[in-house]
């Protein structure tokens, strides 16, 4: 006589206990310190907590007793991968309540940097993601090793690596560096869309990296609006939102280029379209440098002369400067009483400044809108019914930064 | 909880008095009366709301089919004169068009009551609001601290707010425990 009699039964009655696992602050794969509360059901996630909080620096009450050109310089420690996007909205939203008005020359120039930020981003972003798949086999050397490129650029440019702190409030801090952008427009064209190629050929058609990322984390775009996700992430998910088309600021409605949309919404989609917007901002760099007014700073020097001079002037005097006439500002700066909300499309979404000015020269409150605050949130959302190993997956594939989460 | 009005007043008024936009106009049909703020530098629409409409004017200003506000952009808070305030951004992806509406709560008792069941970007950024401006949202889900531990003591955003002397060396804020929820109970009950 047997003393199971229904072997059926027996898988029947079987339960396993769900449990609480404690995924991080200090876990490899959080991209930072961010600690993940997982109900686990065996390996299935059934309820996820972010708690978050831990890179907290208080950069709005910094704001609030420093004054506005003293902030200027902790601003790219917000999102430290987008220090340039990270100013163009403090500095935009200064503008707007203080009027001023940027040359063209400046604005360019800010178009130019901010794309070549969100090219070093993107690369950051992307070999982190295969990295925590478990790809050490070269993508994420290769990434770096171009990002590595981009930042002597931008060195050259501003004189720091990744804190910039380039812009200023009507321009920025200096002309680029004689010979720049033939050196820039020589990379892009010659060595770097062969690179994006290679990444492609390394990632994108590998059926493992297919098979850890396709079908997973589901991003449906009624719940993505909900929770105010943004940047790629959103328009991977098919919703058509970037600033840079729908509220052209600096001179982006100068210029053309593609914002690409995907349909399908999951993890693979979202690294998809991070690959497509490394063309199209390295094409959108092109265009800008193409269409920088005076050219190149040595041709600027040879011809300022012959542009601005003359019955029919190519060019107004101001046009060409780097900081607004006049408006090289004291370091007690104060800003016109005042209200306004200046957004940003930085490689990780709408980045904003809510800024309220009372006519002193610290800044009565300020508030950021940081992408990855809204992008974070949305990952209880997304790993529920996943296995653990894809919950590292989706969380990179938001491409977040914790210190922008955090601030 | 201090009364202490901020040192300087946020916002100076426009001598002329702002007329009624299009938002404010779609609610007082609707029967909700606002005060409208006139414009921000972005040309963007403000107004003041009371803080029993603040509900039903973000229920009708997302499920109206003309205005259709599913984005909230940014919900903030700031500290003025009056008492404390909730400031709601919000934005259209159908019409491109943004609102912003303030909400005031008195100093001494700072209750507003949530929307994050109408957009769960609010979930969060109440959150903040609570952690830094010490407003209570009633009817938020989960209402606690998001960015300070746990346990810190005051509400850092508000003007009358003075940071502990010596941060490294001074006693550490998690050795007093129960802070936030202490707090809560005294300003819910």
């Amino acid at each position: 006589m047997s003393i199971v009699k229904d072997t059926n039964q027996l898988e029947r009655n079987f339960k396993t206990d769900e449990m609480i696992i404690n995924m991080g602050p200090q876990h490899p794969s959080t991209h930072g310190v961010l600690r993940l509360i997982l109900k686990l059901d065996g390996e299935i996630v059934r309820d996820c907590e972010p708690v978050i909080g831990y890179l907290h620096r208080g950069m709005e009450w910094l704001g609030q007793n420093r004054t506005y050109v003293q902030y200027q310089a902790l601003v790219d420690r917000v999102d430290y991968l987008a220090g340039m996007s990270d100013s163009h909205a403090y500095i935009m939203a200064i503008e707007k309540i203080a009027n001023v008005t940027v040359p063209l020359r400046a604005e360019y120039i800010r178009v130019i940097c901010s794309e070549l930020n969100r090219i070093i981003s993107h690369l950051l972003g992307l070999g982190i993601f295969l990295l925590d798949l478990g790809a050490m086999m070269g993508f994420p050397f290769y990434t770096f090793r171009d990002r590595e490129s981009i930042l002597s650029f931008l060195e050259e440019v501003s004189g720091q690596r990744m804190m910039f702190n380039y812009f200023r409030i009507g321009g920025v801090f200096k002309d680029l560096p004689k010979g720049w952008t033939r050196k820039v427009k020589k990379w892009i064209n010659e060595e770097f869309f062969k690179y994006v190629d290679e990444y492609e050929a390394i990632a994108t058609n590998n059926p493992i990296f297919l098979v850890r990322t396709q079908n997973i984390g589901y991003l449906d775009p009624k719940t993505a609006i909900s929770y105010g996700v943004t940047g790629p992430n959103l328009r991977a998910s098919g919703v058509n939102l970037d600033l840079r088309k729908d509220n052209p600021y600096s001179v982006y409605d100068q210029l053309e280029f593609n914002v690409p949309i995907l349909t399908v919404g999951d993890t693979f989609s979202r690294y998809k379209c991070r690959i497509q917007e490394l063309r199209e901002s390295a094409k959108l760099v092109l265009t800008a440098i193409d269409k920088l007014p005076g050219g190149d700073t040595e041709e600027l020097e040879k011809n300022k002369v012959a542009l601005t001079s003359g019955d029919n002037p190519v060019y107004k005097a101001e046009d060409l400067m780097t900081v607004a006439k006049g408006k090289n500002v004291a370091p007690a700066f104060k800003c016109t009483p005042g209200e306004a909300y200046a957004a940003v499309e930085s490689p990780r979404g709408q980045l904003g400044v809510h800024l309220i000015a009372d006519g002193s020269a610290v800044p009565y409150r300020i508030k950021w809108r940081s992408p990855s605050f809204n992008n974070v949130s949305i990952l209880s959302e997304l790993v529920k019914g996943h296995p653990v190993a894809d919950t590292v997956a989706i969380f990179s594939s938001l491409d977040v930064i914790l210190p922008d989460v955090d601030r | 909880m201090s009364t202490e009005s901020p040192t300087q007043p946020p916002v100076i008024p426009p001598p002329v008095l702002p007329s009624e936009g299009e938002f404010g106009k779609f609610l007082k049909n609707k029967g909700i009366s606002s005060t409208p703020l006139g414009n921000d530098a972005d040309k963007v629409e403000m107004i003041e709301l009371e803080i029993k409409d603040l509900v039903n004017a973000c229920t009708l200003l997302k499920d109206s089919k003309e205005i259709d506000f599913n984005f909230l952009v940014l919900l903030t808070s700031t500290d003025t004169k009056k008492g404390y305030q909730s400031i709601y951004t919000l934005h259209s992806l159908n019409t491109k068009k943004s609102l912003r509406i303030k909400v005031t709560a008195s100093k001494d008792n700072p209750t507003i009551p949530s929307v994050s069941h109408i957009w769960a970007t609010a979930n969060w950024y109440e959150r903040e609001s609570f952690d830094m401006m010490g407003i209570v949202y009633t009817n938020h889900p989960n209402l606690k601290r998001i960015l300070n531990p746990e346990n810190w003591e005051g509400f850092p955003l508000r003007k009358d707010y003075i940071p502990p002397v010596d941060l490294l060396n001074g006693p550490h804020p998690l050795t007093e425990t129960g802070y936030a929820e202490k707090t809560l109970g005294k300003q819910t009950s």
